[in-house]
């Protein structure tokens, strides 16, 4: 629409620095300057934006992933639930600038958030008992590092100083 | 206004709060603003850039006048921690808030801020039009969800559109007086990292006429679009998206 209109304009006309300052009463401006979700270019610091924007969208797919994982019964209703919580507290954390883990389902109802950049690894595995458990590994030095962890408490500064290696 | 009692939600959907405010100037706007706002706002905002900005539609009020466009210069200022953006061009400062939201309270703060600071640059003698958009990004779970798994029907959410498995999109926008209008999108958009596409729920709540310049008026104007951006969200939510909102399970 505003391409036609501007087609259609007699007399289009641009300036170099921007809003027509003399003649803006003579106007009534329409338009919103667009969201940034909407105007996201690509590029590098455009992809940092993108990130930040898809994050949400991120968690909503973890969340239907653990759905159907109960659908299945390979997970009860109630590690989910912890599982929701523990990544709201590390993304709260970090931020909001940690990735969404990959997450998988254990044969015993377990589950495991990994988190993977270049040589680091990283893990928390959640316990149906509420019990959960960090892990470390470098696959360049073999530095391995791990900790166990009562979901719901807070998370440990070691843990904490792993999790920023794979910050946005 | 105070606004009224809302949830708070450990996972919300919201991808994006779009706040702009558009004001008259006792003089005219002078280039050298952009910089002297950035002065006072560095230390929470050090970065800034020129954003590509979008083309601005001039619509001729008088007959035999022309209509015209122009490409606004749009400074970007990045927060230095939080996820938050403002943008100034001429006669308009907006406040983006990105992912995660962090609540209206902190929201409402940082327009009172951008809004503070400008006026430490500027002296605003009117506000003209106040707009404040809540956009809402929802991912789908699989290809052949329907949308009332996470929404319902409403005053601002055609029943058509759920007729639709896919391809759907629907847009209402009213004038509720003279003064006040409301537009609201509901569609489906593709994601690069969701194979299933989104659902977006886009809702603008706009006032538009001469208001005073002062703070606790821009609040509460903004408290007031942001109670009724409330309401639009929350009488199309369905339980499953409640469930999303929450992060539980049934």
């Amino acid at each position: 629409m505003i391409l036609n209109a501007i087609k259609e304009s007699p007399m289009p006309y641009m300036t170099s620095s921007g809003f027509h300052a003399a003649t803006a009463k003579k106007y009534r401006v329409d338009s919103e300057l667009p969201a940034i979700s909407e105007t996201i270019a690509n590029n590098t610091e455009e992809n940092r934006l993108l990130a930040i924007l898809t994050a949400p969208s991120g968690t909503q797919k973890l969340h239907h992933y653990l759905e159907a994982a109960i659908k299945t019964r390979d997970v009860e209703a109630k590690t989910a639930t912890m599982a929701m919580k523990v990544w709201r507290v590390m993304s709260t954390l970090s931020s909001n600038k940690l990735p969404v883990p990959d997450a998988g389902v254990c044969p015993d109802g377990q589950l495991l958030y990994t988190w993977s950049k270049s040589e680091h690894h990283f893990e928390l595995e959640i316990f149906p008992s509420g019990l959960g458990e960090f892990f470390y590994l470098n696959r360049l030095t073999d530095e391995m590092w791990d900790c166990e962890y009562n979901i719901g408490d807070s998370i440990p500064d070691e843990a904490k100083e792993k999790l920023n290696l794979f910050s946005l | 206004m105070t606004s009224i009692n809302h949830p708070s939600y450990p996972f919300p959907t919201i991808q994006e709060v779009v706040c702009e405010v558009r004001f008259r100037l006792d003089k005219s706007w002078d280039a050298s603003f952009y910089s002297e706002f950035l002065k006072k706002i560095e230390e929470q905002f050090p970065t800034f850039e020129p954003t590509a900005a979008p083309v601005i539609l001039h619509i001729n009020e008088q007959p035999g006048e022309a209509a015209g466009f122009s490409v606004p210069l749009v400074i970007r200022y990045k927060h230095s921690s939080r996820n938050l953006l403002l943008q100034l061009s001429e006669n308009r400062i907006v406040v983006n808030a990105l992912p995660a939201y962090p609540g209206w309270q902190q929201v409402s703060e940082d327009i009172r801020y951008a809004w503070r600071k400008l006026c430490e640059v500027v002296r605003p003698i009117e506000i003209e039009r106040i707009g404040l958009r809540y956009i809402n990004s929802i991912a789908r779970s699989a290809e052949d969800e329907p949308l009332g798994r996470w929404l319902a029907p409403s005053d601002y959410v055609p029943p058509a559109i759920f007729q639709a498995r896919r391809e759907f999109a629907a847009q209402i926008s009213k004038r509720l007086t003279d003064e006040d209008r409301i537009t609201v999108k509901v569609f489906e958009r593709t994601n690069p990292t969701n194979r299933f596409g989104d659902i977006v729920f886009d809702i603008d709540r706009i006032i538009e006429k001469n208001m005073a310049a002062d703070e606790s008026s821009l609040l509460e104007n903004t408290t007031r679009l942001h109670n009724e951006v409330w309401n639009v969200f929350v009488s199309a939510k369905t339980d499953d998206l409640e469930r999303l909102l929450q992060g539980e399970f049934l």
